[in-house]
């Protein structure tokens, strides 16, 4: 003899069931949580544990030096360590007028408008000690700032620094370049010029 | 097993265990019986009297009446009317009852009160937490949620100045040009100007950066 016909058996699994889904509907916010990531823990020391020595994030495995540090056995590169094309060049110019303009102005003179306000005046990429920085050297400035300039390492992606570097390189190219080093079609729009 | 026949009893207590009786007459008498093999009453005429169980005889009864208030009051039911239609035979085992029918079952009654209950608790605890209304209420404390584009009022995001607004315009456009133009820097050394387009070709051409220095 069952406790429960199976009429009665079905109504209490089926508010059982209900009573699954009600408790399913749980909130982030009421779950438990460690007030202090590295306070005190009964299981181990610190609630966060530490890091194993030279854990790397999914992802963040950046083996090569002159990719993501700018130097090869730890002197600045000469030459980009990136392909140049075409998406190169163009994302460059847009990172560069995005980010670099406000202070260095378009043509990379340091007429920003930020000069126009009273900030010191940026060094420009076509005279100086500026003009003659390596890529590397470059590199190593947009990541991790100099003088008033901060770092742009959380902000601009390791890859997009060489394409603004690629970028700058063709500002310079363009603001002083030698007429023997041009195409025929650049010659002759020169000559018009001088005509 | 003793045999009477024919005569009466009369105001008398009779223990009737093992006994047989063939045309007798009870007036008034206490019919006792003490759980011994049951007796005979055969063409017997009873006048008032009344029937007392005793020692052994008393067990059924009360197992019966036990029964009865524990909630199998059908079944007892069956039992007695049995016994008055006289088809209860000796050693006939009553059929098994659905459980459902042997009357109020208190048991399953609080546990479907309880689980009732705890439902209600339950969603009236929801609702009460406001799960069930508005969640992002509870996640902002009560706050409403906004589109972002409402949080910044188009009319306070920050603007330049006019003035400088037009000194930037102007600068834009003659850095630009200045990008966008060919011009002689020093006609002696060879040294000009070009569109930032046609450098991108040289060092693309090139296909080395350092080429510009």
């Amino acid at each position: 003899m069952t406790l429960l016909s199976r009429k009665e058996t079905r109504i209490t699994l089926l508010l059982s069931l209900v009573l699954l889904v009600l408790v399913g509907c749980d909130n982030m916010v009421e779950q438990a949580k460690i007030d202090q990531p590295y306070g005190e823990s009964e299981v181990f020391e610190t609630a966060a544990r530490d890091l194993e020595p030279n854990t790397v994030p999914v992802g963040y495995l950046r083996e090569d030096e002159a990719l993501y540090m700018g130097t090869q056995d730890g002197s600045p590169v000469e030459e980009l360590p990136i392909e140049l094309t075409t998406e190169v060049f163009t994302t460059g110019q847009l990172l560069y007028e995005n980010f670099c303009t406000p202070c260095h102005g378009f043509s990379g003179y340091g007429n920003g408008i930020v000069a126009e306000e009273g900030f010191p005046q940026p060094a420009s990429f076509h005279d100086g000690d500026t003009a003659a920085l390596s890529v590397g050297e470059m590199f190593d400035v947009i990541t991790n700032g100099q003088g008033a300039m901060y770092s742009y390492a959380t902000r601009i992606q390791p890859e997009d620094r060489w394409a603004i570097i690629a970028y700058i390189r063709a500002l310079q190219l363009s603001q002083n370049a030698s007429y023997d080093a041009l195409t025929p079609d650049m010659q002759a729009a020169l000559d018009e010029l001088a005509e | 097993m003793a045999t009477f026949q024919n005569e009466i009893f009369e105001n008398k207590e009779v223990v009737v265990d093992d006994n047989r009786y063939e045309g007798c007459a009870f007036y008034n008498c206490t019919m006792v019986y003490r759980g011994g093999k049951a007796p005979e009453f055969i063409r017997c005429s009873f006048r008032g009297g009344k029937v007392q169980l005793e020692d052994d005889a008393v067990r059924t009864p009360r197992y019966l009446g036990t029964l009865y208030v524990s909630g199998a009051s059908q079944a007892v039911e069956g039992v007695l009317a049995r016994l008055k239609s006289g088809t209860l035979a000796d050693n006939q085992r009553p059929v098994a009852c659905d459980p459902v029918n042997t009357g109020t079952h208190y048991g399953r009654l609080g546990l479907y009160s309880a689980v009732f209950a705890f439902v209600i608790f339950v969603i009236i605890g929801l609702f009460w937490f406001g799960y069930l209304i508005y969640p992002t209420q509870q996640v902002l404390g009560g706050e409403e949620t906004r589109p972002l584009s409402e949080e910044i009022p188009l009319e306070v995001m920050p603007s330049l100045p006019l003035e400088l607004q037009t000194v930037y315009d102007g600068m834009t456009e003659s850095q630009l040009a200045q990008n966008d133009s060919y011009a002689w820097l020093d006609a002696d050394n060879g040294a000009v100007r070009i569109p930032v387009s046609a450098a991108i070709e040289l060092l693309l051409a090139d296909g080395s950066s350092d080429e510009g220095e």
